[in-house]
């Protein structure tokens, strides 16, 4: 059995985004009025996210992200860097009042050459990365999620969602994670559409996990699988490449908690809820941690990004993580 | 009380004028003071139910000039609630969410000078007051105090009810209940129906319910049970006008949108009218009402008002074609 005391190693990170400033908002709106240019607004993008995390200090997670200061969504404008795929309406991101763009699949898809959008956001990153010293996740759309929330049009060639979802894994992931190993960037793959697979056809599961086997194990350690809003299906949590990083949700779903128990290698626990202002308790979250016996290593983190949530209650949260990661090791 | 058939209306919002932001920003600096606001606002309401009656409407509202946002201007105005900040609902767009911290508490009508105002400066016989429903105001707030969602939601249904009752009691005949969020959590889409028919028991004026960008699956099998309801405005242009065989049987009056807010071409009146002759396959001529799909504030003030235009002329089209059939008039029917 492992214990804090025999060795679990404890990581911190952030997952998803983190709220959108005024300051960039305004920066955003003058940038369509065409008072900045697109470099200007990527360089305010870099020293904003740089100076929040800054801020963090001693509580700066070990995984941090781009911060998604690019996106306006987990799709938009991820879906600009796809061929056979345009961008949509607004369609609600699950049971929030947050609202994200669809993908209209008119033909099949793929990644362009040079997905410009991807690149850029990675250039972000990067650059985070090496002024805070911190290990790099970029967080785009799951294959489940992606099926999930598109229209498919009759003129593309999926028979079902099930179909649309295995082409993602072969055409977008597979080189998008070819993309992101070449340059020490680990794939944060948010795929919270696991938790709702009845909407997806039969079988979906199985080729799902089929599809992770086949990528090479390199590449499968350059994958974080978030799942949340629910449970993680705990058939594919079983039988996942071990190389691949699972994200649980423990705040929404109780079932994880028993399966975060169950798993071993690295998992990452979502414990700290993002879609509530209220704060937790640090004695009871660190006793969730420390009754863990399966995993080697454990990511803490929010269950979801952080853009449900105003600026001032998601800093607190992630200072809480940074406290909860330190209690955890003077426990030892 | 009658109305032209397929009478045209907006669901609330309409763009601010730039120089009513410019007076908002001026107040939070401190540059200008309240009643020259007040005075910017009640002028922005003109400038909004003149545009609505000149482009055509027949039941305009004020334009929510007042409001910065729909739950926020709520929240704002009933005790028990606190901001923290502002999160991002799509694109760049935010609004500040409040959190529910203690038991609430119905301080004043909240409305209810907006209603007098808008009487007041309107020429048309019937206005729309629009408010913010119990469940969309519970859902886009967080939680600190109430032990579920559910009896958070039965609190506020109470103080909309009153706020409602208010309205009524004092002349207003047609008011409209916002409730995007209704069918975001299918489990709970019963007993927010229940109570949202609760609410409206009893208040003597025409009270339509406003839900968009939902799953409407989730909502027609409830339509029956809102005995006090008598029109729900939904969304249709922007989903290209498919889910419209949902109508079949539909047993309340249709507030038909048939302008995508979201987009800013301006829909051309055949479209408009190819909309509602298609609607009129499910729902007869006379119980379908004709409005935006949304809110229009979020639109470049001349494309709302090019759009509203566009609208009225599509239903003048239909107009013609069922005043062959001697169709040219509604009642204007607090229950159905």
């Amino acid at each position: 059995m492992h214990s804090l005391a025999s060795g679990l190693v404890v990581e911190t990170s952030l997952t998803g985004g983190i709220p959108r400033t005024m300051r960039y908002a305004s920066l955003i709106r003058k940038h369509e009025k065409g008072l900045i240019s697109e470099d200007e607004l990527f360089e305010k993008a870099v020293e904003i996210t740089a100076r929040t995390f800054s801020r963090l200090s001693r509580d700066l997670p070990d995984y941090v992200t781009d911060g998604m200061y690019l996106c306006d969504d987990i799709l938009n404008p991820f879906i600009k860097d796809l061929v056979g795929v345009e961008v949509g309406g607004l369609v609600r991101f699950f049971e929030n009042n947050f609202f994200v763009r669809q993908p209209i699949v008119r033909e099949r898809i793929g990644l362009t050459e040079t997905p410009a959008r991807l690149l850029r956001r990675i250039e972000l990153g990067e650059r985070l990365r090496r002024l805070l010293r911190r290990k790099l996740r970029l967080p785009v759309p799951g294959p489940a999620t992606f099926a999930d929330l598109a229209l498919i049009e009759p003129s593309a060639p999926y028979n079902s969602r099930a179909d649309l979802a295995m082409d993602y894994f072969a055409r977008i992931l597979a080189p998008m994670l070819e993309l992101a190993s070449g340059r020490d960037v680990i794939l944060e793959v948010h795929d919270p559409s696991l938790t709702r697979l009845s909407k997806l056809d039969g079988g979906v599961l199985d080729a799902y996990k089929q599809a992770l086997g086949t990528l090479s194990e390199r590449e499968q350690e350059k994958l974080h699988l978030i799942v949340y809003f629910g449970s993680f299906p705990r058939k594919l949590a079983a039988e996942a490449p071990k190389r691949v990083t699972l994200g649980l949700d423990l705040v929404e779903s109780r079932e994880d908690i028993e399966l975060a128990r169950e798993l071993r290698g690295r998992v990452q626990l979502g414990i700290i809820d993002a879609r509530s202002t209220l704060m937790e308790k640090i004695d009871a979250l660190r006793r969730l941690v420390e009754e863990l016996s399966g995993p080697e290593s454990v990511i803490l983190s929010t269950n979801t990004t952080l853009e449900f949530l105003p600026e001032s209650v998601a800093y607190k949260k992630l200072r809480l993580l940074g406290r909860l990661k330190r209690g955890l090791e003077s426990a030892r | 009380m009658e109305l032209p058939i397929l009478p045209t209306t907006v669901v609330g919002s309409y763009p601010r004028p730039a120089w009513l932001k410019r007076m908002l920003k001026l107040r939070r600096y401190g540059k200008v003071d309240e009643d020259q606001l007040l005075e910017a606002l009640d002028d922005a309401v003109v400038a909004a139910v003149r545009e609505q009656e000149l482009a055509g409407i027949d039941i305009p509202s004020d334009g929510e000039q007042r409001r910065d946002e729909m739950v926020e201007y709520f929240a704002e105005r009933i005790g028990g609630f606190k901001f923290y900040g502002p999160v991002r609902v799509w694109n760049n767009n935010f609004f500040n969410k409040p959190a529910v911290v203690s038991k609430l508490e119905y301080k004043q009508p909240i409305v209810l000078e907006e209603y007098f105002y808008l009487k007041r400066i309107s020429t048309r016989p019937i206005v729309k007051v629009t408010i913010t429903g119990p469940y969309t105001i519970a859902d886009w707030s967080f939680n600190e105090y109430y032990e579920t969602k559910e009896e958070l939601v039965r609190e506020l249904s109470k103080i909309i009810k009153a706020e409602i009752s208010a309205l009524a009691d004092h002349g207003a005949v047609f008011i409209q209940i916002d409730e995007p969020a209704l069918t975001t959590h299918p489990n709970e889409v019963e007993w927010a129906i229940e109570l949202i028919d609760e609410m409206a028991n009893g208040v003597n004026a025409k009270i339509a319910l406003h839900v968009c960008y939902s799953d409407y699956n989730l909502l027609t099998p409830h339509v029956d049970r809102l005995k006090n309801i008598s029109q729900l405005v939904l969304e249709f242009a922007n989903r290209g006008f498919r889910d419209l065989a949902m109508l079949r049987g539909f047993s309340k009056e249709l507030g038909f949108g048939v302008v995508d807010v979201h987009s800013k071409r301006v829909e051309e009146p055949e479209e408009i009218a190819r909309a509602l002759r298609k609607a009129m396959e499910y729902v007869p001529p006379d119980m379908i009402y004709v409005n935006p799909d949304c809110g229009l504030k979020l639109l470049p003030r001349r494309v709302a008002r090019a759009k509203l235009e566009s609208m009225v002329a599509g239903v003048s089209l239909v107009r013609a074609e069922l005043r062959a059939r001697g169709l040219e008039t509604v009642p204007l029917r607090l229950r159905v």
